[in-house]
């Protein structure tokens, strides 16, 4: 698998340093999805060659068409004929006569080759969509760029990267992956992600934990180094990606590749565990989930609760929402199959990096814009449809509902006044639900964090978003490369807001968990448990290594970990802290049991 | 000059989202059946009826009207076919 063709060149074996954001070591050929065509080269023709270049401009367009058709047909087959209709869109933009009259008249007159004319065309139609102010349509730009990109493959005589046609499973490597991008992957394809930008929240990593495979994003400058099918070890325990690695890197690999899958067979034994501390503390971990799939892997594999659904995945990728009953059967199905356990339902959570087709998405600052409750509280109509939806799904679980993004007592108070409209609509109809089912916000915005003592009176729960809550204290866009670093999880602010939080809600009794992807990073459990919060929800990959540490610690040390990083003043000493404390008491956390 | 049969008609969208990409991808199916040359006249220039980037570019809303130009032997059915799309709503609310 790993033979070379460097017969001369010697191996390039650069280490590019990311972050990792689902673990994993895994080694193959690069293959590069992505939108950007690059700069048309242009060469001059004779007459004569300008007519053979309109011959081979038709050929690529028969291989693209049968590739296309091909595609239609097979994800039509595996996946289901709704995901298929995104390639009727394509053929139909390949089938434009007026477009490719257009390109073969232009070959002739100006005697270009194929590529460079093309390329010119699609560009004028593209620029020409961009300004149309429509969102529908601006979404179809994709779309044109996904046909063009084809056709100038085909006429460079490049193989398509349709990870569909793959004989081998490939690392995919993008500037940044869009749900559009990742809807048909499979494992089977894919081995794991790279990514230019990106972090623990964005797409990409979020498909890539779903899909239990590695990734490493946020590659910045080095990103450049990697070239399309490249060999790369994509190190996610690491977090680095070796491109073109040596002989020697690849072996001392390969023993790595082996080594893990019996770290990961270990864990997998250990879940049947319960999970408590050394001094008999129980914790509750549940999962967070996007789609309502996963919910059969996380009864069977985890046995455990759902503590986030994202309910805005039933919307995105849609033309238009999904009615009541659709929801409806949606949220029921979840709420029967996790019995006895329950899930939250959080309701649309849109905005921010995360957009309906539907919806403008031009504003200027989305992630300070119109997001989650506010865009729901916008459209009450909408809003209530699926409050009805969730209502009615609560009559067959334990279903708890979730506001996302709030940030004052009025939306609290508003959310629940249509909650009660929902309900009363209900009643007059004589529809079941569950009466006393619990409801809770999101505390992801300081704010709210700061006024928790106002809002718990309202609410029987919080959970801590702290993907946003760390994005919004340190005013840092965790999406932008130059100022990653202070995305800090461990930032001393973070831990009064968090210390604040906790402690109201004890004082109110109401419960409190964290649903950021912070819970999921093994060397800041420790701390989450010393906080007061014992209710953990992470993407369910994590909940091995989490449980397996929780395991070995004592609630104790935990709580003497939050006394000493109550001193600090910078992430970094804290950061050193929960660092030292997994040296400490879990010396052996990542290593598998039988030493050989 | 040849005396080929030119129509024109006028249509009114009636579905919601207005013409975004599916609708645009059904009109331009349908007109492509036909032999006819079918334009929409939008203020000073023509619009081809068969070429899916040319009809997207419209981004017409609910409530806009559109002129319809079909020429050709089978003008009529096509503009027929037409219309009753526009009166479907293009099958969608």
């Amino acid at each position: 698998m790993a033979k070379h063709n460097s017969k001369t060149k010697p191996a390039k074996n650069i280490t590019a340093p990311g972050i990792s954001v689902s673990a994993g070591i895994v080694m193959g050929k690069a293959l590069f999805v992505g939108r950007d065509l690059g700069a048309p080269e242009e060469s001059e023709l004779s007459a004569a060659e300008a007519r053979k270049e309109v011959k081979r401009f038709e050929k690529a367009l028969r291989q693209s068409r049968e590739q296309l058709e091909g595609l239609r047909q097979q994800v039509a087959e595996v996946i289901g004929e709704h995901d298929a209709r995104i390639f009727d869109a394509h053929l139909l933009i390949m089938d434009d006569d007026k477009l490719t009259r257009e390109v073969k008249e232009n070959i002739i007159q100006q005697k270009r080759n194929a590529e460079y004319i093309f390329q010119k065309i699609f560009e004028r139609y593209t620029q020409a969509l961009s300004k149309v102010d429509d969102p529908y349509i601006r979404d179809r730009i994709a779309d044109i760029r996904d046909v063009a990109n084809r056709i100038i493959k085909n006429l460079r005589g490049e193989p398509a990267d349709d990870i569909r046609n793959l004989d081998h499973p490939r690392i995919i490597v993008a500037h940044d992956l869009a749900p559009s991008d990742t809807v048909s992957m499979t494992k089977e394809q894919v081995l794991g992600f790279v990514t230019r930008i990106g972090s623990r929240t964005s797409h990409a990593a979020i498909m890539a934990r779903a899909l239990q495979l590695p990734a490493v994003v946020g590659l910045g400058d080095s990103f450049q180094q990697i070239h399309n099918g490249d060999m790369l070890i994509l190190d996610a325990l690491r977090g680095t990606v070796i491109i073109d690695p040596d002989e020697k890197t690849i072996k001392r690999y390969k023993q790595r590749i082996k080594d893990q899958e019996k770290w990961f067979t270990m864990l997998e034994s250990e879940l049947a565990l319960p999970t408590e501390t050394k001094d008999g503390f129980r914790v509750q971990l549940a999962a967070n989930i996007e789609l309502p799939e996963e919910v059969d892997e996380i009864r069977s594999s985890f046995g455990v609760g759902i503590g986030l659904f994202r309910s805005e995945y039933l919307f995105i990728n849609q033309p238009e929402a999904p009615s009541e009953e659709e929801q409806f059967q949606v949220y029921r199905q979840l709420a029967e199959k996790i019995y006895p356990q329950s899930v939250i339902i959080r309701t649309l959570d849109i905005g921010g990096d995360k957009f309906l087709s539907s919806q403008f998405s031009n504003e200027i600052n989305p992630f300070l814009g119109m997001r989650g409750i506010r865009l729901s509280l916008s459209n009450p109509s909408a809003f209530k449809v699926q409050l009805r939806a969730i209502l009615r799904a609560s009559a067959f679980g334990k279903v708890r509902i979730m506001f996302p993004m709030i940030s004052t007592l009025e939306e609290v108070k508003e959310a629940l006044r249509y909650l009660q409209e929902a309900r009363q609509e209900l009643d007059a109809q004589g529809i079941d639900y569950h009466r006393y089912m619990d409801i809770g916000i999101m505390i992801e915005v300081p704010a709210a964090a700061l006024l928790a003592d106002k809002l718990a009176p309202y609410v029987d729960f919080f959970s801590l978003g702290t993907n946003d809550l760390i994005q919004y204290s340190l005013a840092v866009d965790r999406a932008n490369p130059q100022i990653a670093y202070l995305y800090q999880p461990t930032h001393p602010s973070l831990i009064q807001l968090l210390e604040n939080v906790v402690h109201v809600a004890y004082e109110h009794g109401k419960w409190v968990s964290i649903c950021g992807e912070m819970a999921s990073d093994s060397t800041l459990v420790p701390l989450i448990l010393g906080l007061g919060i014992h209710e953990l929800s992470m993407s369910s990959v994590s909940l091995p290594l989490v449980k397996r540490l929780i395991r070995r610690i004592r609630m104790y040390d935990a709580e003497n970990l939050v006394r000493e990083a109550r001193q600090c003043g910078t992430s970094r000493e804290v950061q050193t802290l929960c660092d030292q404390f997994i040296q400490n008491f879990v010396p052996d956390m990542f290593e598998s049991n039988d030493n050989d | 000059m040849k005396t080929e049969q030119e129509l024109f008609r006028s249509f009114t969208i009636h579905n919601q989202l207005g013409m975004h990409a599916r609708p645009a991808a059904l009109l331009v199916q349908t007109a492509s059946q036909y032999q006819a040359d079918i334009k929409i006249i939008r203020d000073e220039e023509e619009i081809d009826c068969k070429s899916i980037l040319n009809v997207m570019t419209l981004a017409a809303a609910q409530g806009a009207t559109l002129k319809f130009v079909a020429r050709g032997e089978d003008a009529e059915n096509a503009l027929n076919a037409i219309e009753s799309l526009f009166e479907d709503k293009f099958g969608e609310a």
